[in-house]
């Protein structure tokens, strides 16, 4: 409310337009979106395991995979840049073997944004296998269709609905990502500084542009909630 | 060209412990009380479930043996389960629900095949409508249809008429009927009605704490029960003793029987042959006793009188009988039959 109400609406358009804000929000859309569709791609199938497979040290992989949704993002701004540093464990591998540096770069706000928010759709998706009917997967089994093809035909087109809830949940916590990205990946305009970075900094020199981009953050929010409100109450 | 079962395996409390055998174009029903291992047994078949120990052929090829260490997967065995629920996949249509089964065994033109089912379901009308637009008996038929397009060698049906009212009972229950007279392969019925086992089977198998505790064709088996469940549906009173010398004797007491067979038996008596009294009876009855009214269960003009006793029996007595003895439940009666009316055979 008070962003409403400080909100310097004449100027709000021009600030708007400016090139460092158009920047910061085409890097953030490339970003979360990026993000989010790594997270699908891997939080699925991790979500499956979880959900469906019986092995040890089950619990200890789904504390990790929770981990990151409890932990302060600097902190996980920390843990990449020890992992994936110039110096990092796999870090210096990459660079050594393939050149591949991530910390500082525009491939390191989406490993940043993605480590921090494929927890809520791993989350969510799992929550949705558990609640489906498992023998609708043993009928198809009876007719003949093998572990994938259940997957495909079956599995995931009846969790589909908690797959979509879960990558929007996912995209609205990357699109919001600061301490992770600022902390591996820097606030360099143009190439990691997102829209909330490019808030913090505005504070400082330009605050009303700086409130105008807030809201612009606060709009998305309400919309995916308002949006998504009643699937994620099925799913959850 | 058979199927040869014989399933051992621990599930829960459920101990599930029986062999059987069924030829093609032969519908053999399962019939047992629920919680029998009726459902456990057809996952066993299916490959849902792997037994313990056994083993289970079809065609001559094992699909499961834990002591050859060969288990065929349900995906790869040539069996088509109809389920209770039905269990048609809620985000396809009809006529795809038909066709899965023909797409993962890589049939040709699983479309139209499935089609060609559907008209043979007259459901041609609902080939594009969602499984949660039809009726009850509509989706019976689908997933009957989307068992046996992929032309399994072995069909099991794990009660196929439970879901449905009992207005649509026998309407569906006639069609079913069909169908299963055009299968080639072996079908495997699991139902706790008796009625579906006596119009859709050719023979049954009674099945109890996982056990085959009976089996043949209908009328051997309601002729000559050998379980309290069997006894109970078809209505008899049904005793398991000792007899010696035309004495059955159950439990504490006995009973007189015409015929002399010794040993291990079961003796039966149909309820209308009981005859009860206010006042101790005179006459040639040799089984008379009395007993306590427990209850009264009314089926048209006729009374099902419950009397405790030394033995329970069950008497059926007209409900004019009924008003001139008094009964209201919980009174003291006599209660006598002819040992000419008990049926004595070996268990």
């Amino acid at each position: 409310m008070g962003l409403v109400v400080k909100a310097p609406w004449p100027e709000a358009l021009a600030d708007l337009r400016a090139p460092e804000s158009l920047d910061a929000f085409r890097l953030s859309l490339i970003c979360s979106l990026s993000a989010t569709a790594i997270a699908v791609v891997l939080g699925v199938p991790l979500a499956w395991v979880q959900a469906r497979m019986e092995f040890r040290g089950k619990n200890l992989l789904r504390a990790l995979t929770t981990l990151p949704m409890v932990l302060p993002p600097v902190v996980g701004g920390v843990a990449l840049l020890l992992a994936f540093g110039r110096r990092g464990l796999i870090g210096s591998y990459l660079f050594d073997a393939y050149g591949i540096r991530l910390p500082f770069t525009t491939a390191g706000v989406i490993l940043a944004e993605t480590f921090v928010s494929m927890p809520f759709l791993v989350i969510t998706v799992e929550a949705g296998l558990r609640s489906m009917n498992r023998r609708l997967e043993e009928a198809a089994r009876t007719l003949g269709a093998h572990r994938w093809t259940v997957f495909r035909r079956v599995t995931v087109p009846l969790v589909g609905p908690s797959i979509f809830a879960g990558a929007v949940l996912c995209w609205s916590r990357a699109l919001g990502e600061f301490g992770a990205t600022i902390t591996f990946a820097g606030n360099f305009p143009g190439q990691t500084q997102t829209m909330p970075l490019a808030v913090y900094l505005l504070l400082e020199t330009r605050p009303d542009a700086a409130i105008v981009l807030s809201l612009v953050l606060v709009l998305v929010s309400l919309i995916v909630l308002v949006a998504l409100r009643d699937r994620y109450l099925n799913v959850s | 060209m058979t199927l040869r079962a014989n399933v051992n395996l621990r599930l829960g409390t459920l101990q599930l412990a029986l062999g059987l055998v069924a030829a093609p174009g032969e519908v053999l029903a399962l019939l047992g009380p629920n919680g029998a291992g009726k459902t456990t047994l057809l996952r066993a078949l299916a490959g849902l479930q792997p037994i313990e120990a056994g083993g289970i052929e079809l065609d001559g090829v094992t699909l499961d043996s834990p002591l050859a260490g060969a288990f065929v997967p349900a995906e790869d065995r040539s069996v088509g389960v109809l389920f209770q629920d039905y269990l048609l996949f809620p985000h396809l249509s009809v006529v795809e629900n038909v066709a899965f089964g023909l797409r993962s065994r890589g049939a040709d033109q699983p479309r139209q095949t499935a089609r060609l089912w559907l008209q043979l379901m007259d459901l041609d009308a609902y080939a594009a409508a969602k499984p949660a637009q039809l009726s009850g008996g509509q989706a019976q038929r689908v997933a009957l249809a989307r068992a046996l397009a992929p032309a399994p060698r072995l069909l099991l049906l794990d009660e196929p008429l439970a879901a449905l009212d009992a207005s649509s009972k026998v309407a569906i229950r006639r069609e079913l009927q069909k169908h299963l007279s055009l299968f080639e392969g072996i079908c495997l019925l699991v139902t706790h009605d008796p009625v579906d086992a006596a119009a859709l089977a050719d023979s049954v198998l009674v099945i109890e704490d996982g056990r085959v505790v009976q089996q043949g064709t209908l009328p051997q088996i309601t002729a000559r029960p050998r379980s309290r469940y069997v006894a109970d549906l078809v209505g008899v009173n049904l005793w398991r003793g000792q007899a010696h010398d035309g004495q059955v004797s159950v439990g504490v007491a006995s009973i007189n029987a015409a015929d002399s067979q010794d040993g291990d038996v079961f003796a039966l008596v149909h309820p209308r042959a009981v005859s009860l009294y206010v006042e101790r009876p005179d006459g040639s009855p040799r089984n008379v006793w009395r007993g306590r009214v427990t209850s009264l269960d009314f089926a048209g003009d006729r009374v099902r009188v419950r009397v405790d006793g030394p033995v329970p029996v069950v008497a059926e007595i007209t409900s004019a009988a009924l008003a001139e003895l008094g009964l209201v439940g919980g009174e003291e009666v006599w209660v006598s039959f002819k040992a000419s009316e008990v049926d004595v055979y070996s268990a």
